[in-house]
């Protein structure tokens, strides 16, 4: 691991510990994201990690970029994983199915697969969420089994109904709100099942 | 949810995501 540091705002630097989305990546951002939270302290004003990334917002009045910098190589000298399994394990139920889950058919041909064999495939990994984005609450998960690996709708749906499980690439989510989309849905969880989920890591 | 945390898909039948409260109208017709 060689991280690189590349400016994304006065006040905001990208460190980039990896070049490639893989899951054995995620104990040692959560490791960065330890480190860097303590490292910053009260001049930490967000730090928003990602498949490969750690974005760390500043307070430019409580450091200069030089001040920063430094703070992340301190943080990040003899970087250790952490545990696995140090984060909570959720479980959400699916309705997989063809009326609320209409691409279910579209991997099932791509794949080669039956749609009971796409169902089996989906459900019995369990997946690391790598990052938040795109509505609150929206968990990017990975990696979905490679010959489940989807890209997006070419045009995206106006409107994807809460709960609903989607593929898009080797990630996967659950929607929690009603939204726009492009991700291919398999199947639909129910939002109260997301909402408890968000309430006990809250 | 957040980074570092794993989730499973369990799949269920019908009638058990009713009783969780799931809605199941077909995508089409909520558009």
């Amino acid at each position: 691991m060689k991280p690189r540091i590349e400016v994304v705002a006065i006040d905001c630097l990208m460190v980039r510990l990896f070049e490639v989305i893989a899951e054995d990546n995620m104990p040692w951002m959560l490791a960065a994201t330890r480190r860097l939270r303590e490292g910053f302290g009260p001049a930490l004003v967000d730090l928003v990690p990602s498949y490969t990334t750690l974005m760390v917002h500043y307070d430019l009045l409580a450091l200069d970029p030089a001040q920063a910098r430094e703070l992340i190589a301190q943080a990040l000298k003899e970087l250790q994983p952490e545990p696995k399994g140090s984060g909570q394990c959720h479980v959400l139920p699916v309705w997989y199915d063809l009326s609320v889950g209409p691409e279910l058919a579209l991997l099932a041909q791509r794949s080669g697969l039956a749609v009971e064999e796409v169902i089996r495939r989906h459900s019995q990994h369990e997946y690391q969420v790598f990052a938040l984005g795109f509505a609150p609450g929206f968990a990017f998960m990975g990696l979905v089994d490679e010959l489940l690996a989807t890209p997006r709708l070419n045009t995206p749906r106006k409107r994807v109904a809460a709960g609903s499980v989607g593929i898009a690439e080797r990630q996967t989510a659950a929607y929690p709100v009603v939204s726009p989309g492009g991700w291919n849905l398999i199947g639909r969880t129910p939002p109260s099942c997301l909402i408890v989920s968000a309430r006990a890591t809250a | 949810m957040q980074p570092g945390d794993t989730v499973r898909y369990e799949a269920i039948s019908h009638s058990e995501f009713i009783n969780l409260g799931g809605d199941d109208t077909p995508l089409e017709a909520q558009a």
